[in-house]
């Protein structure tokens, strides 16, 4: 299980963009790290720390850092963050 | 910088990505034979169509062999799996000069993906690929898909710097002004300054110097071969066979190729074409050069005085040029051209440890837009223009 914020400083990793400039409403148009070279960083990412797999059709689909936190949430690899 | 995963594991990732196994990836991965042509046309005519102004059929067999020696110079690679051809990436071998012993590399091009595969990663993994295979991988320019790929997986980053000479300000300020009658108004103040900059940096130390086109280089009784590298300067060898094939048999462009001579001897050449760019704006842009080494002065200083004039009598608004190596940067900077510093193109390479390459100290690159595999659409006599602009498919940006 992974919290959100550690989710967003695997993003910032993957995609070489500022932790503090993802939200979940900020698109991959918004980005210039999401890309392919991003794709290989993020599942390289997903498969070491969360066992997930992640295929190019899943990748695809995701228009924005909240389809990222969804796929996440629906594997039961995001951490709940009510108290 | 991200973490990248190696060639082992990144495989995998990918293999999964597509639903293969690891095995089936990297067997897929082959040279396309003559019957992957159709296959190969299909992918870029669907993924690239609407960029695709020329007959791509004809392209690609020029460019690539398909199997077949007598054909292309180079290698084009497909991932083929039981849906079809996947994704694609060509190769051109070319011979370097400059660096001790025999010294070969890959220039890696025309790299695609099938577009409901793209969030696989099988671009950087093609790159990756050919990294294994090839002890020294190059790749000229980059685009939005692979600006990154560019950056991050090649060791060796250098640049080209794009230089421009001005010969006619009317285009300029018409976008600059925003007016066209603004512009009118101005331009000619503005091509005084222009002629007055030129003057001042005008060409000198040509006497005893001409130069003239040539449609075939066998009219020169020489092999450009022999004219090597100076000390510590390394490029492509730039062979007789390779200019009659890349600038005289290019079904893309159709290239001009001046010669400049000392009597008799030929003593440099430079390939220049013009280019209309969707604006309407027309230069002559410069896309290779080579001179005997110990005339590179004054040939390639015959040789850009004869561009401007052509470009001045085909009603070019500028002169351009895009290149790595610094002797001939120094003269175009003194011949008053101008840098472009946002439009430099990447030239990047990787080798393995034991390549050649790597026992250079620091080397001095000769690298020109030929070494590239852009071409930009044939430009009719500027009589035609009117037609051309009406009917041209994709034009270049003006930059």
């Amino acid at each position: 299980m992974i919290s959100e914020s550690e989710v967003l400083e695997l993003l910032a990793s993957a995609f070489e963009e500022p932790v503090n400039e993802l939200r979940a409403d900020v698109t991959k148009d918004a980005i210039p790290g999401w890309d392919s070279m991003g794709a290989l960083a993020l599942m390289a990412a997903f498969d070491e720390k969360l066992g997930l797999e992640l295929t190019a059709a899943e990748f695809r689909n995701m228009q924005k850092v909240g389809d990222i936190l969804d796929f996440l949430q629906q594997r039961g690899a995001l951490a709940s963050s009510a108290g | 910088m991200r973490r990248i995963p190696d060639f082992t594991r990144t495989t995998a990732l990918v293999a999964r990505a597509l639903g293969l196994t690891p095995a089936q990836l990297i067997s897929g991965f082959r040279p396309a034979g003559p019957a992957d042509l159709d296959g190969v046309l299909a992918l870029r005519q669907q993924e690239q169509g609407k960029q695709i102004w020329w007959d791509d059929a004809a392209f690609l067999q020029w460019r690539y062999h398909f199997g077949d020696p007598a054909q292309g110079r180079g290698e084009f690679w497909v991932v083929a799996t039981s849906e079809g051809i996947l994704a694609g990436v060509g190769t051109e071998e070319v011979e370097l000069g400059g660096a001790p012993g025999e010294c070969r590399g890959q220039f890696l091009m025309d790299i695609l993906v099938r577009s409901d595969l793209r969030g696989s990663a099988l671009g950087p993994w093609m790159n990756m690929a050919l990294q294994e295979r090839y002890a020294c991988v190059m790749v000229f320019g980059s685009n939005r898909n692979s600006s990154s790929m560019v950056a991050q997986q090649f060791a060796q980053q250098r640049h080209l710097q794009t230089y421009s000479l001005h010969l006619r300000c009317k285009d300029l300020l018409d976008r600059r002004l925003g007016s066209r009658a603004l512009a009118s108004l101005c331009a000619p103040v503005g091509d005084l300054a222009l002629w007055g900059w030129r003057l001042a940096h005008r060409p000198r130390g040509l006497h005893g110097l001409r130069v003239s086109t040539v449609t075939h280089l066998d009219e020169l009784g020489q092999d450009f071969a022999g004219w090597s590298p100076v000390e510590n300067e390394v490029g492509r060898v730039r062979s007789r066979t390779f200019l009659e094939w890349r600038a005289l048999s290019n079904p893309r462009s159709r290239l001009t190729v001046s010669v400049a001579w000392r009597g008799n001897r030929p003593i440099g050449y430079l390939v220049s074409q013009p280019v209309l760019a969707r604006s309407g704006s027309h230069w002559l842009q410069l896309l290779d050069w080579n001179t005997a080494p110990d005339e590179h002065d004054g040939a390639y200083t015959a040789l850009l005085a004869d561009a401007l004039r052509r470009a001045m009598a085909a009603n070019c608004n500028a002169v351009r040029t895009s290149v790595l190596h610094a002797r001939s940067e120094r003269l175009l900077q003194k011949l008053g051209f101008v840098l472009r510093p946002n439009d430099s193109i990447p030239f990047v390479y990787s080798c393995k440890p034991t390549h050649p390459l790597l026992a250079l100290q620091s080397p001095q690159w000769h690298v020109t837009y030929l070494d590239g595999d852009v071409d930009q659409p044939c430009v009719p006599p500027v009589r035609t223009l009117r037609t051309a602009r009406a009917s041209a498919g994709s034009l270049p940006e003006e930059a």
